[in-house]
């Protein structure tokens, strides 16, 4: 096996070789199912830069990434809900637009500024989070808690603020329905009508748009993990950015489109299982 | 001497509105005594479904209203939210417009019908499912326990109409509300829904107050009819007299606009109630309008057996 | 009898006054980006001595080349503005093409332009836009064209959905009875229908364009003399101004980005609230 470096002379003997060895002499169609054909079998390509297969670079930093996506994501989504349809129900009330106001603003700053933001002033002033990483010495589950606190705090706080927007909404529209004033008629108080009829009906835009956020949600955390030197898969990318490492950057945007698929389909289920009307045959 | 079972007095209820307040209802005072069935009756716009969503205090809290309404003595409008919870499905409940609406599409028939007679701790569930099924099988339904398993969208408009009186019927409100139960009816329908309201507001003490611009099932359901427009009652008396012999050149246009009569419209339209016209509210499409109506607004006494807000 | 009014809270009347004071802003950013000379008290070339403090002439300082901080800030809303709003007019525009299109035809183009549509609204927009911009090392015109061939389809299924209501609706029957053709139809009939969809959308994507461009400004994705916020803050990190603790470099871009998004997503807000819809972003 040779390897091409610094201190290699490329000879046409040499690009030859390789050609045929990447396959790059095979017209397109045949490089694509060699391509399709490599990755069921597990191989990603492979990092010069990295002196490692993509697979492997990738599968080390995985669940780190997802474990900021989804922990930020169960935290925003929960409290949007919670806090929207209490925004929702009661609109009039002045916590209510303060709440409104304040998602309005968080979700207009962008991803890295939030983080940026957070950075200076929790990490550089204060000092009360640490500077870089994932742990300190060894993943210990308190020492991760600590690190990933802040990342966390800024990707579920993002997510807050655009959905609490949303679950307002739907609440508003739902509260305007008939069946709410039905149940009321029936003598149904007021927080079974809110939690029981209309949380049901408005959570399904939320459900839809986890779907389609979930991809948004990625690249925040992407992010949030450059900001905060987090070793994840936003960190790889980054540095294969600079470093042009093409093989790499296929490799993540692959496993990027593969969740979000997965994610799709995991929120049509969910939203199947909570909207009846979906099995309606009629029509 | 029946007991007074509802008292509506002077009630004005004015919606906030886009630019100006709108007054959709004005002064309306009347009384429904145990056992009476009243029918309101007008165009669409005059106001009674209004009246319907104040007597149940369901208007939505940006409204302003003025007057009593008061049930069994209750002062409607001076009861907590907690308090109104707890009167209304008992002692009054409401038949809406859009029976499919006014189900909630994402939980079962059954559970939308037992969830009420738990929640007033009128029955455990196992007794509720018990009486929702009898009541279903009363009202007509081959199979109750698959239409407790079923869905709203599953049911045509006269199925979940029939679920909505099952759902009033449970709860045995002293005051029911049957707010245009024709809507989007077919007529061959029209004799079950007369036998469900009968059926509803039979028992002793019960009351019946029908919001209808159905004429004919006003005569044939009510003892008292009310005729209302543009927010004000223009006449009410007991529905024979009213229909046969009406005080006011309204309601002569409304029976004179009926097929059976010759299909007469009134001229005009009714007016914006944003922009509704001086002195009497009828006069610029009154046949016999004389000058003073057009300035002096007649009154209305609600004690008279058959009042009429007209001078003629 | 009872005749005390009872006043609930009442919600406040829609009118012109919310719109005023985020209309305002975007205008004076507007107003910034199209005469920055007017604003900047010198040419963002113009090199003193470096990272000096806050003073009467560097109202924010200078960067380490010893470009004046405030004048970098007012010329670099140019790029800002216009890749936003630009690229916020391309993907409105394609969606309401695609929209228009699928929804009056229907049929197999129809299914296929759909089809389409779910394959870009899967698609993960930004690290897309990450990987084309690493390839590309766009300036200004090819990052427009990018953000606004990536944003479309949010806008396509919405003026979709609404053309199909209102193509079966008794008017455009009518219109096409007395034989005007599809075009006119089109043009004079559904868009007027579609209109009050298109304002509130394109607000919404030129925030997300903005947002997005200023995200991969910050990663030095763009033409590295392409002056924008995003590109100012990405300098000050790599240039040590963070490390230094020089909020005067980073902080104003940063609040100058955060203003124009929330400036222009509270049009949008404001709209809807007008009629009580959900914010779809």
């Amino acid at each position: 096996m040779a390897f091409v470096g610094e201190d290699v002379v490329l000879t046409p003997e040499l690009l030859d070789h390789l050609n045929t060895r990447l396959g790059l002499d095979k017209p397109l169609h045949e490089q694509f199912s060699m391509f399709l054909q490599s990755i069921l079998n597990g191989d990603f390509g492979y990092s010069y830069r990295r002196h490692d297969t993509v697979a492997a670079l990738i599968l080390e930093r995985l669940p780190w990434t997802l474990s900021l996506a989804v922990t930020s994501t169960i935290i925003g989504y929960a409290s949007a809900v919670v806090f929207g349809s209490y925004a929702g129900w009661h609109a009039e009330r002045r916590a209510s637009r303060g709440l409104t106001v304040a998602a309005l603003c968080i979700s207009c700053i962008p991803a890295f500024l939030l983080g940026l933001i957070l950075y200076a002033v929790f990490v550089y002033q204060l000092r009360w989070f640490p500077f870089k990483g994932l742990y300190t010495a060894a993943p210990d589950l308190l020492d991760v808690m600590w690190h990933m606190a802040l990342p966390v705090f800024a990707l579920s706080l993002l997510i807050f603020a655009r959905n609490l927007l949303i679950m307002r909404g739907s609440v508003l529209t739902e509260k305007n329905q008939l069946y709410p004033q039905f149940a009321a008629s029936l003598g149904t108080p007021q927080s079974k009508i809110l939690y029981g009829h209309v949380m049901k009906n408005a959570i399904l835009p939320i459900i839809t748009h986890i779907a389609m956020s979930f991809g948004s949600i990625l690249s925040g955390a992407l992010f949030v993990e450059i900001i905060f030197s987090l070793n994840g898969m936003g960190l790889l990318m980054y540095k294969a950015l600079t470093a042009l490492d093409y093989p790499v950057l296929s490799g993540l945007l692959l496993i990027l489109g593969i969740m979000v698929v997965l994610a799709n389909i995991a929120a049509d289920v969910l939203y199947g299982i909570v909207d009846p009307r979906v099995w309606r045959t009629d029509k | 001497m029946k007991t007074t079972l509802l008292r509506v007095d002077d009630l004005c209820v004015t919606f906030p509105g886009a630019g100006e307040p709108v007054p959709a209802v004005r002064n309306v005072s009347f009384a429904l005594a145990e056992g009476e069935r009243i029918a309101l009756v007008g165009e669409s716009g005059c106001g009674k479904s209004v009246i319907a969503q104040a007597v149940m205090r369901l208007l939505p809290p940006e409204t302003a209203i003025s007057g009593s309404v008061r049930l069994n003595g209750i002062d409607i409008f001076a009861q907590s939210e907690t308090a109104m919870e707890k009167i209304r499905g008992v002692q009054m409940g409401m038949v809406f417009q859009s029976p499919e609406r006014a189900l909630n599409p994402v939980y079962r028939i059954g559970k939308q019908l037992t969830d009420p007679l738990v929640i007033h701790g009128i029955c455990d569930r196992t007794e509720a499912k018990k009486r929702v099924r009898d009541v279903l099988g009363s009202l007509g339904f081959t199979d109750p326990e698959w239409m407790m398993k079923a869905y709203p969208w599953m049911c045509s408009g006269g199925m979940c109409q029939r679920v909505l009186f099952a759902a009033v019927l449970l709860l045995h409100p002293q005051l029911v509300i049957a707010d245009e139960p024709t809507k989007g009816l077919d007529a061959d329908r029209l004799g079950e829904l007369e036998e469900m309201l009968c059926a509803v507001s039979e028992r002793d003490g019960a009351g019946l107050l029908l919001i209808t611009h159905d004429l004919g099932l006003a005569a044939r359901t009510a003892d008292r009819v009310i005729v209302m427009y543009s927010g004000l009652i223009l006449e009410s008396g007991p529905s024979d007299v009213v229909l046969k012999n009406p005080g006011h050149p309204y309601t002569r246009g409304l029976v004179g606009s009926l097929p059976e009569n010759g299909f007469t419209p009134i001229p005009g339209m009714s007016p914006a109630l944003t922009d509704l016209p001086s002195g009497c509210v009828f006069h610029p499409r009154c046949p016999h309008a004389l000058e003073r109506c057009r300035t002096e607004m007649p009154d209305l006494c609600m004690d008279e057996e058959h009042p009429a807000r007209c001078r003629i | 009898m009872n005749t005390a009014i009872r006043y609930f809270p009442a919600f406040p009347r829609i009118s012109w006054k919310p719109y005023l004071l985020p209309l305002a802003l975007i205008s004076v950013f507007i107003l910034i980006s199209a005469a920055p000379e007017a604003f900047a008290p010198y040419r963002p070339n113009k090199l003193f001595d470096p990272y000096m403090e806050l003073s009467a002439e560097h109202i924010l300082g200078t960067d380490d080349m010893g470009r004046d901080l405030f004048s970098l800030l007012v010329y670099a809303a140019r790029n800002s503005m216009l890749i936003g709003f630009a690229s916020g007019a391309l993907a409105v525009s394609i969606g309401v093409a695609i929209g228009l299109v699928s929804g009056w035809y229907r049929g197999l183009l129809d299914d296929v332009l759909m089809g389409a549509t779910d394959v870009v609204l899967i698609i993960p927009k930004i690290p897309l836009a990450i990987i084309l911009a690493a390839y590309l090392k766009p300036g200004p015109w090819i990052l427009i064209l990018v953000l606004g061939l990536l944003s479309w389809e949010g806008v396509a299924r919405v003026i979709r959905s609404r053309v199909l209501q209102v193509r079966s609706a008794e008017f455009i029957l009518s219109a096409q009875c007395l034989g005007f053709s599809r075009w006119y139809i089109m043009t004079r009939e559904v868009l007027p229908v579609i209109f009050p969809l298109i304002v509130p959308k394109f607000v919404l994507m030129t925030a997300g364009a903005m947002l997005s461009e200023s995200s991969l400004s910050f990663l030095g994705l763009t033409d590295t003399t392409m002056l924008s916020w995003g590109t100012m803050i990405s300098e000050s990190f790599t240039y040590s101004g963070f490390i230094r603790g020089m909020w005067n470099w980073w902080l104003p871009p940063a609040l100058c980005i955060i203003l124009s998004i929330l400036a222009v997503t509270s049009i949008a807000f404001i709209h809807e609230r007008g009629r009580r819809v959900v914010i779809q972003s």
